[in-house]
């Protein structure tokens, strides 16, 4: 059953073109079922009605699924639980009077917009090098045409799962951005329709990955435990086996 | 103002067939010349940028979200409708376009229903042809699965993530306009005004929401895709950020608002627990295919569920609609949940909810079956609300959905503004007073890929654009207006929050004008909004300044717009007494307590005109006939 | 033009890097302890061991050749992978904490470096040092490569202590390098099941203590 807890906040805040620091708030009588947001949001009133700013961060669904919510709790992307992005990581899971760390998504190349919003329109750059099947509207054949395996499918759709919140570049050491490529290559990698474009797809990708000053890859699978959506690491391993492939077989 | 509903002649299902070759065209050359403004970009704006820009159209498409990924079209969960077949239990596009207005309550406009159908094949092509990885089953075909109010298999789904993954195709398709060039994306740019000039739609004010700067748009054609207005009610299903501020600074630029009453309640949600809850969860629709809902017999049964025997249990769908069972439509279900509630029979800790069980489910297909279908909802309750779902039953309870109302729009999709075409939930005519699951994803995609792109060029070709330029003074004034309100709010400087005075609005809709409505209801709201709206304005407090990042700010714009839809949305239900789909009126009830329609008198689009704040809008009346699915009393017994 | 791009590439850079560890790897390293190995055999076997490499010369100087180029290859990747993520993430968070990351995975650059350094020593040591001649039992003119191995570590423990030291960096370095390379290659290592993971720690640490014998052996005599 519910009950109230208290906290201490260190929230990082940033104004545009400033820098920015840490600043210490407190959440009072926070019901444990509340989410992480939701707490937020009782502490943003109380900031509001004493007069000052409230903490800006990115947020939309609430369910864990459009990708915009994501900060560093105590060191970890979207928080202590696993498979959770931080609108559904509830404060159950935390302590009466522990202090929260709570700090923006850092990398390079997510430059901090204000307090703990970040602009991750990178990942947008990165999709748009090649992350879709160049199918106009009204060139399709019927559905069914193609059968395609239960298992490629299924394949697919783990890799296609994610949401794009940049946890994964966060959580790398190196601020690389190589699940989040490797999760969009994966998904037409597997599946025929993805295949004629395969090439200059993961080319075009992972050019504009470095373009964008993302990092690289060291093998350290920070990012596939901070995936909120469990993307494997074995996607990245598909990506530099399509780049190897690509390389070697490009006309261009 | 007057009506014109422009439906094609001919026979239904050959209407949209004549109406393609019917519709001027614009030769090809001549498209990059047209720049058409979109502003949303879920699945109706993406993919309506994407096809128009296809094409050959200038297409400048506007989102506040960081990513046009972002928007609310990804939560959909449970799937899409399109009347393959594939399963072989006799569906047609007739019997999909029959289901969808009988599903609407007879409310929506037949013509546009029997598009939807046709288009709903081409839809699943096109998703399939962009890689979209739908359910298979183990031969390699398309698997389907069934959802409420249709007695055939045919809702194609991705996992519980279908709305995520054709977003995704449809964002893919954007992002391939935009590489190529066709499509200028303005992302963190909200909309907040629509500029008319000569009685035509001819562009856009936007604030960029980082820097706060207010810039003019200038286009041939203007395209809302929007979505819709629930969260007026403050706790809804729908994301944070859904606003109706552009439909309603276009209706209060001229163009129709219909049926503003129709309200989607949700049955399958997880209940409210606290104050400081600020959105609902939404469990799928498709858990009504295993789950069982039922409350106790006894009122105020304060046993936990496993220690209530068999017969003690009342499965209320099961026992009223044998037919249909737990998949009767959603208002249905709704209704019928807050009846028993009502009733005293609710259970949990506020008594305002019931339980969807899955023990027989579990004991008839085992346990891993059931996680194979709905483990990540199953994981999603429990990180929720802390609680198994796989040995205590689910509790859930109905919540603001979807909203069938939108703006007034004609066969094009050209709401009575010209120029200013509406899509996706924005619009009004495909539902009727009610919507049916896996329906939403069909229409904004059918919308966005397979109608509009075809029919803004019967405007674009029939119509005289010269160029107008952003200096003239329509622009400037609507500026002017943006910046003007921006600062008022700025200024009030109160002592209660923006989030406090939604609240309020809020629990007010959804006490009087939420599943049930009452004539008494509706009035006393009616009273109340405009002292809410009052107030708001004189003891509001927006923190920062509007050159900066600030989403209080964007907050209480859009709830500056709330105040003074809730007005419009509770006379509309007022005015509409009958009972019909999700709009339900007390006065209007069979002796068992089901919806009573009054065709007679309410056989219509109730399409309403803005005559200035402080006078009462006109009510404009669509007659809707209904040549193929014979009016009748919907009956899922 | 593309083949630049690739070899420039994020993946490609690595590829580089793997690829021209492994080279070290199988060909110098693997052959190297094998014949490090036949020093705690004895003289007879270890003289004769390196005599007959010595008659290889072709070979040797050919696998020398390929080793600066490998070594060459591996660090300037090294140094340019390095260095662009520090760049990618010269913003660091204040608190950060790492659940997968292994200590071994953390200290690559270093471990690296000192492996660099611990070569150039490990070549003034024995490569380029003055060497007695004798003749075998066969007649055969050799030098005395053991006693000149012995005679390095007798009686000198904190030449001792630094051959042992670097061997540490050689263990680090390999149990990251080996599954690393892999995965680099597109062969998945699945991060539960660490078969893999473990295999590549184990060679690793084991070829490092196999070398770390060596100079032990030889303190001790």
């Amino acid at each position: 059953m519910s009950e109230k807890i208290n906290l201490k906040l260190k929230v990082w805040r940033q104004n545009r073109g400033e820098a920015g620091r840490f600043e210490d708030y407190e959440a009072n009588g926070i019901d444990t079922d509340a989410s992480f947001l939701e707490m937020l949001d009782v502490v943003n009133e109380e900031i509001t009605l004493g007069g000052g700013e409230p903490i800006a961060f990115e947020h939309d669904c609430r369910e864990g699924i459009c990708g915009c919510c994501g900060s560093l709790v105590n060191g970890k992307t979207h928080g202590s639980h696993e498979r959770t992005t931080l609108c559904q990581l509830h404060m159950r899971h935390f302590k009466d009077g522990e202090t929260v760390v709570i700090e923006p998504f850092r990398a390079t190349a997510f430059p901090v917009i204000k307090d703990l919003i970040v602009d991750r329109s990178g990942l947008d750059q990165i999709i748009a090098e090649g992350g879709y099947v160049s199918v106009k509207t009204g060139n399709a054949p019927e559905a069914s045409t193609t059968p395609i395996k239960k298992e490629m499918a299924e394949a697919s759709m783990d890799a296609a799962q994610c949401i794009g919140c940049g946890a994964c570049v966060a959580a790398c050491p190196n601020g690389a951005a190589m699940l989040f490529t490797a999760a969009k290559v994966s998904q037409y990698a597997l599946l025929p329709q993805g295949h004629p474009e395969r090439t200059q797809r993961v080319l075009g990708m992972v050019n504009k990955m470095d373009e964008l000053g993302f990092g690289n890859c060291s093998n350290e699978y920070e990012c596939a435990v901070a995936c909120p959506k469990g993307i494997d690491v074995k996607n990245i391993a598909r990506l530099n086996r399509e780049f190897v492939k690509a390389s070697l077989t490009s006309e261009k | 103002m007057k009506l014109d509903a422009k439906i094609p002649e001919g026979p239904m299902a050959e209407k949209w067939t004549n109406h393609k070759f019917k519709v001027k065209l614009v030769n090809p050359a001549n498209k990059r010349k047209h720049k058409v403004i979109v502003v949303g970009s879920g699945l109706a704006g993406a993919s309506a940028s994407a096809t128009m820009s296809e094409l050959g159209y200038k297409v400048d498409c506007f989102t506040y979200s960081d990513s046009p990924r972002r928007a609310h079209s990804i939560a959909a969960q449970g799937g899409i409708n399109a009347a393959k077949n594939y399963p072989n239990d006799g569906d047609s596009v007739f019997r999909l376009f029959y289901d969808t207005v009988k599903g609407g309550d007879f409310r929506s406009r037949e013509a546009n229903v029997h598009r939807l159908a046709e288009c709903s094949n081409l839809i699943i092509d096109h998703c399939v042809a962009q890689g979209i990885p739908f359910a298979r089953e183990y031969g390699g075909h398309l698997d389907n699965r069934s959802f409420g109010g249709a007695q055939v298999s045919r809702t194609f789904y991705a996992r519980g993530q279908t709305g995520q993954q054709l977003l995704l195709g449809a964002y893919g398709a954007l992002s391939k306009e935009i590489k190529k060039g066709g499509v200028t994306m303005y992302t963190r740019e909200e909309v907040i005004d629509i500029v008319v000039i000569d009685g035509v739609a001819r562009g856009i004010i936007s604030r960029n929401l980082v820097t706060g700067e207010l810039s003019r748009h200038e286009a041939d054609a203007v395209v809302l895709a929007t979505g819709g207005y629930g969260n007026v009610f403050f706790l809804s299903t729908n994301a944070m950020n859904c606003n109706a501020s552009a439909a309603w600074r276009a209706y209060k630029k001229g163009a129709a608002f219909a049926n503003p009453c129709y309200t989607q309640i949700h049955p399958t949600c997880i209940p409210v627990h606290g104050e400081y809850q600020s959105k609902l969860t939404l469990m799928s629709e498709s858990l009504r295919n295993d789950g069982r809902i039922w409350v106790p017999k006894a009122k105020d049964d304060q046993r936990p569920a496993n220690q209530i025997p068999e017969d003690e249990r009342d499965y209320y769908l099961e026992r009223k609609y044998p037919a249909f069972g737990n998949l009767v439509p959603r208002d249905l279900a709704s209704r019928n949940a807050k009846m028993v509630c009502d009733e005293g029979r609710g259970v949990g800790p506020t008594g305002n909810a019931v339980y969807l069980d899955f023990a027989e489910a579990i004991e008839r297909l085992g346990r891993d079956n059931i996680e194979a279908k709905y483990g990540n909802l199953f994981e999603m309750y429990n990180r929720i609300t802390d609680e198994d779902p796989y040995t205590t039953p689910m509790m859930i309870y109905p919540a603001v959905h979807y909203t069938m109302g939108g703006l007034w729009v004609d066969y094009n999709l050209m709401t009575s503004l010209p120029g200013l075409y509406a899509i996706g939930e924005c619009n009004f005519s495909d539902h009727g007073a009610n919507r049916l699951g896996a329906s939403a994803l069909m229409q904004g995609l059918a919308d966005g890929y397979f109608v509009i792109p075809n029919t803004i060029n019967d405007y674009l070709a029939s119509n005289n654009l010269p160029t107008v330029g952003t200096d003239h003074e329509a622009f400037a004034e609507a500026e002017k207006a943006a910046q003007d309100k921006l600062d008022k709010l700025l200024a009030v400087n109160g002592n209660r929050t923006v989030d406090d005075f939604h609240k309020e609005l809020g629990h007010l809709l959804w006490e009087n004008c939420g599943m049930a409505r009452s004539e008494k209801g509706l009035k006393e709201a009616l009273e109340k909004i405009p002292k809410i709206r009052e107030e708001f304005w004189k003891n509001v407090n927006v923190p920062g300044s509007a050159d900066d990042l600030n989403q209080a700010l964007e907050k209480a714009n859009r709830v500056a717009d709330f105040m003074e839809f809730a007005e419009l949305m509770v006379k509309d239900a007022l005015e509409r007494a009958e009972s019909c789909g999700g709009h339900f009126r007390e006065e209007s009830q069979t002796e068992e307590g089901e919806a009573l329609r009054k065709d007679d008198e309410f056989c219509y689009v109730g399409a309403w005109e803005f005559q200035g704040l402080e006078n009462e809008p006109v009510l404009h009346k669509e007659a809707l006939e209904f040549e193929e699915v014979k009016l009748s009393q919907r009956s899922y017994k | 033009m593309t083949l630049k791009r690739t070899i420039l590439s994020s993946i490609g850079q690595k590829l580089l890097l793997a690829t021209s560890g492994l080279i070290m790897f199988l060909l110098f390293l693997i052959p190297h302890m094998g014949g490090n190995v036949l020093f705690l055999f004895g003289p007879d076997l270890f003289n004769s061991y390196a005599h007959h490499l010595h008659q290889l010369v072709p070979i040797v100087i050919g696998i020398e050749v390929l080793m600066l180029a490998s070594i060459s290859v591996h660090m300037i990747m090294a140094f340019r992978v390095v260095f662009a993520n520090a760049k990618a993430h010269d913003k660091r968070h204040t608190q950060k904490d790492s659940k997968e990351r292994s200590l071994a995975a953390k200290l690559m650059p270093y471990s690296g470096g000192m492996i660099f350094i611990f070569i150039l020593k490990h070549l003034l040591d024995f490569k380029f040092y003055e060497k007695t001649e004798i003749i075998s039992e066969h007649g055969d003119h050799m030098y005395n490569v053991y006693a000149m191995v012995l005679s390095r570590f007798q009686g000198d423990p904190l030449h001792l202590l630094f051959y042992v030291g670097f061997m540490l960096a050689v263990g680090f370095h390999l149990s990251h390098a080996l599954q690393s390379s892999l995965q680099t290659y597109g062969l998945y290592i699945p991060r539960n099941d660490s078969k893999i993971k473990l295999a590549s720690v184990v060679i690793g640490w084991g070829m490092a203590s196999t070398f770390a014998i060596i100079p032990i052996m030889a303190f001790v005599g």
